[in-house]
């Protein structure tokens, strides 16, 4: 493996003020490999300094060891194998890599854009420091929606669509998940346009049947501005069968399934076609899915007798009456996206 | 004994499932339908369906506001995974231009019919809509 020249700590990543000339007055002097990994006998940090490769803090408890798990913004790097340990928000983006790949395997000409992609010298990334705009570079990635496109301007060099202003939520389904059970955090939130969960839900093959459906309608004669209200991905009676295929994605590390429909289970989906044939033939289409987590609906993993009446009548009602506050108690997710469906 | 407990158990489950109600006649739908909070839907006979102060949140779904809209349209009965359904479509909407589309769950009870909708999700609360007393 090569040695990664430009990530030695000493005249790299220090952040200003941190790193003084010599070895003895530094907090840092660290030499890696191209994937970040130490280098045996060549490296040396105080207790208390807690940034490293490419700038990043590292996790030593995860694994027990200095240096062996950095923390990106949106996945954890175990130098050691040079993969994540999740897969790529924008894995829809890279087909041709693995979803694991860390910095798209170009650690000489590229360093890691936050767990998202390779961000290449050339695109403005620096060896020597954190590179260029790198928020502006991480806030400028927007999702491929299967089926559809952006009517969005292109900045950076053509490189990434300019996306609308606002705060991404990074949440993920397990984040939901953990909140949920322990009562900790927001009792509702909201995904918009960009965020990684909105990205994976729209990627659900009941989104896919639903753009299917618009095509149909449009087809058929539909004129906008028209919408549709229950629309929703149903798992009653024997579609209840449906969610063993999302929770695949667990167990397959998100190959199969689908993490955002694990989560959510049943979800309701309404959609509003505002413009049809803009430009190259698009309808420009806006969704919008709700849906709550509560102790009644988690008593829904049966199949088939979970939606019947007697089941929410006995079991689901009267054990949601239990859990109105704190862990288990009710949340609610919104996810609200625009996109343009080619009608070709 | 164990035996006998796992064949019951599987012949309840597919007695809860197999019972798919018949598909409903017309007569059983026409005229009004209110729900607790006021809002009203009359189906006519011919085929048009008129709303009256009917929550935006569970008729529309995209918008919330205002909360409470009249509307105007047509209506008809399908099958949607698996349970009949009044298809709404509103051809005219009192907060907005546009159609939109809607359905309402018909669910069969000793008491008689009732339509309703999911307020959030599939299984859960319901926005039920009884036929009116001058109806009944």
């Amino acid at each position: 493996m090569n040695q990664g020249q430009g990530h030695k700590a000493n005249d790299v990543f220090a952040p200003e003020g941190a790193w003084q000339s010599g070895v003895s007055a530094s907090k840092k002097w660290i030499e890696y490999d191209a994937f970040g990994s130490l280098l045996p006998g060549r490296n040396y940090s105080s207790d208390s300094y807690r940034f490293g490769f490419q700038g990043q803090e590292h996790d030593d408890e995860i694994n027990g060891g200095t240096g062996t798990s950095y923390s990106y913004e949106y996945r954890m790097h175990d130098p050691r194998v040079g993969r994540f340990l999740s897969i790529d928000p924008l894995t829809a983006k890279y087909p041709f890599y693995s979803p694991y790949s860390f910095s798209g395997n170009r650690v000489i000409d590229a360093v890691e854009l936050e767990g998202l992609e390779p961000w290449t010298l050339s695109n403005g990334a620096e060896m020597n420091g954190p590179f260029k705009d790198q928020r502006a570079a991480e806030e400028s990635y927007v999702p491929r929606i299967p089926g559809g496109s952006f009517s969005l301007s292109f900045d950076l060099d053509g490189v990434f669509p300019s996306i609308p202003s606002g705060d991404p939520n990074p949440s993920t389904g397990m984040d939901l998940g953990v909140e949920w059970i322990t009562g900790d955090g927001p009792r509702h939130q909201s995904f918009g346009q960009n965020d990684p969960m909105t990205i994976d839900l729209s990627q659900h093959y009941h989104i896919d049947n639903v753009r299917e459906d618009i095509r149909g309608e449009i087809a058929n004669g539909a004129t906008a501005p028209y919408g549709k209200n229950n629309a929703g991905y149903s798992l009653g009676g024997w579609q209840g069968f449906k969610y063993v295929g999302d929770i695949l994605a667990w167990p397959s590390g998100g190959l199969l399934g689908n993490y955002a429909a694990a989560y959510l289970g049943s979800y309701s989906l309404s959609y509003e076609v505002m413009d049809i044939c803009n430009a190259d033939c698009y309808a420009t289409t806006k969704f919008r899915v709700t849906n709550s987590s509560t102790i009644e609906s988690a008593t829904r993993f049966p199949p088939v007798l979970s939606y019947t009446p007697w089941w929410q009548e006995n079991i689901a009602i009267p054990l949601g009456n239990q859990f109105q506050s704190g862990p288990l108690s009710p949340t609610s997710q919104e996810f609200n996206w625009t996109e343009d469906i080619n009608l070709r | 004994m164990k035996r006998l407990t796992y064949c019951t158990f599987l012949l309840l489950i597919f007695f809860a499932i197999s019972c798919t109600s018949p598909q409903p006649k017309g007569n059983e739908l026409f005229g009004t339908w209110s729900a607790s909070d006021g809002g009203t839907v009359v189906l006519s006979p011919d085929g048009s369906l008129s709303a009256d102060s009917v929550p935006t949140a569970q008729f529309i779904g995209m918008y919330e506001n205002p909360a409470r809209f009249n509307g105007t349209g047509s209506w008809s009965v399908a099958e949607h995974n698996g349970r009949w359904c009044v298809d709404l479509k509103f051809t005219s909407l009192s907060f907005r231009s546009g159609s939109w589309m809607n359905s309402l769950i018909i669910d069969r009870r000793q008491e008689g019919v009732v339509l309703f909708t999911w307020i959030s999700d599939e299984g859960g609360a319901r926005y039920e809509m009884s036929p009116a007393p001058a109806d009944l």
